[in-house]
């Protein structure tokens, strides 16, 4: 893994079709191991840890997936614009006179 | 026809000895060893961890200019990992090119990884909270019998392929080195990635200019000239597909490698116990055969 597919390019934007791409792939390919884990690990007994790891891992990847998590969709972005609150430089708030706690210190 | 993409999974290895853990070996066996008569160290012979891929066979090719003999070793950790009969002709053809310079070992580890790691896999999660614990377990495992084999035939040296290209791997990771760097010298072996600050792009000319095979190039992955890891395929598909940010939070790293460390000694003392040999009467005598090389050359 080098520098133009995941490992430099980490928080990189990448395109919705991609997105979808990738997770269509790895939903598959992560059904078909635990399908053929699960299975296995009915007459081998020591694959069931690995079996219940792979579940727990797939499962909260998952969720980071699906929530977007670490993941630089360009939709993601203009929605962080939207919720981008701006400061009004030229005027500070009358309550940020004191510092925070000095009212409960006197 | 020979088809081992479909065949080799199904594949029952069978050790080059009884009781060994080696599956393929070309090259002479270790010497053997009890107690008070261990390995004299080959300062000429160096020990490299080798799949066959891109940068570990650019560290062979760096190795062989200042070494007599290269120990190649590579290791099948018996969960979805194959084809590790790409890597021994990759061997076949670096001793053609190069001249019969290169012995190998395929090792299989699967007894010590889940000692290691598979044992404990799903407490581990639960600690680590990361699925990197498969990669630096299996990881581990591997240094740790590298550290065997490098003390079972007296070699002084241990390297490997890490790249700075590739350290978003956690087990390629500056910290990861490093930790891993203080087990070996705790076993008396030193430890070395001297391909790690070269470019992917010299180590593929490198492997170019001799004329070997660089296999199915796949953006910046060359394909089917290494054995493939199902695990290590589904963990970095986040940030092949998504490029998704790794979590491998470094104090977290380093926590599980120092907890690991101390299970992995204890199963080289096993390892050698049941050779008859003590770990710490072999580790004094190899101490003090190094200390003896330095003070002959200084």
């Amino acid at each position: 893994m080098g520098r133009c597919c995941g490992g430099k390019n980490a928080g990189q934007p990448i395109s919705l079709p991609r997105y979808f791409a990738g997770l269509g792939v790895f939903c598959t390919y992560h059904t078909a191991i635990h399908a053929v884990l699960k299975l296995a690990a009915i007459p081998r007994s020591d694959l069931r840890q690995v079996r219940d790891f792979h579940s727990r891992l797939f499962k909260d990847e998952l969720k980071e997936i699906l929530a977007r998590e670490d993941i630089n969709l360009p939709s993601r972005l203009l929605s962080q614009e939207e919720e981008f609150c701006p400061i009004d430089e030229g005027v500070w708030p009358e309550e940020w006179d004191e510092a925070p706690g000095a009212t409960e210190a006197a | 026809m020979r088809l081992p993409i479909l065949t080799e999974p199904f594949r029952k290895l069978e050790p080059v000895e009884p009781g060994s853990d080696v599956f393929e070996r070309r090259g002479p066996r270790p010497p053997s060893i009890s107690p008070g008569h261990y390995p004299e160290l080959k300062s000429n012979e160096i020990a490299l961890m080798f799949s066959g891929g891109v940068d570990s066979t650019a560290t062979a090719v760096m190795l062989a200019e200042h070494y007599d003999k290269i120990h190649l070793v590579t290791y099948r950790n018996g969960y979805g990992h194959y084809y590790h009969h790409r890597t021994a002709d990759r061997v076949d053809e670096l001793n053609r090119r190069l001249g019969n310079k290169f012995v190998y070992s395929a090792i299989i580890i699967k007894d010590y990884f889940d000692e290691i790691l598979v044992n404990s896999v799903i407490k581990d999660y639960k600690e680590y909270r990361s699925g990197f614990i498969w990669f630096m377990g299996c990881k581990m495992s591997m240094h740790m019998r590298s550290a065997i084999y490098c003390l079972e035939h007296g070699l002084p040296r241990m390297t490997d392929g890490s790249n700075s290209d590739t350290d978003e791997m956690v087990e390629q990771a500056l910290l990861s080195l490093s930790l891993i760097q203080f087990f070996y010298e705790d076993h008396a072996v030193d430890f070395g990635t001297p391909v790690y600050e070269v470019r992917r792009a010299e180590s593929r000319q490198a492997i170019k200019d001799l004329g070997l095979k660089m296999g199915v190039q796949v953006m910046d992955r060359h394909l089917c000239i290494q054995p493939t890891c199902l695990a290590g395929e589904l963990y970095y598909m986040p940030y092949l597909f998504f490029n998704k940010r790794m979590k491998h939070d470094e104090p977290v790293v380093g926590k599980f490698i120092k907890e690991k460390a101390q299970i992995c000694h204890r199963v080289m003392s096993e390892y050698f116990r049941r050779k008859g040999v003590d770990l710490e009467e072999l580790l004094a005598d190899r101490r003090q055969q190094l200390a003896n090389t330095q003070e002959a050359s200084a």
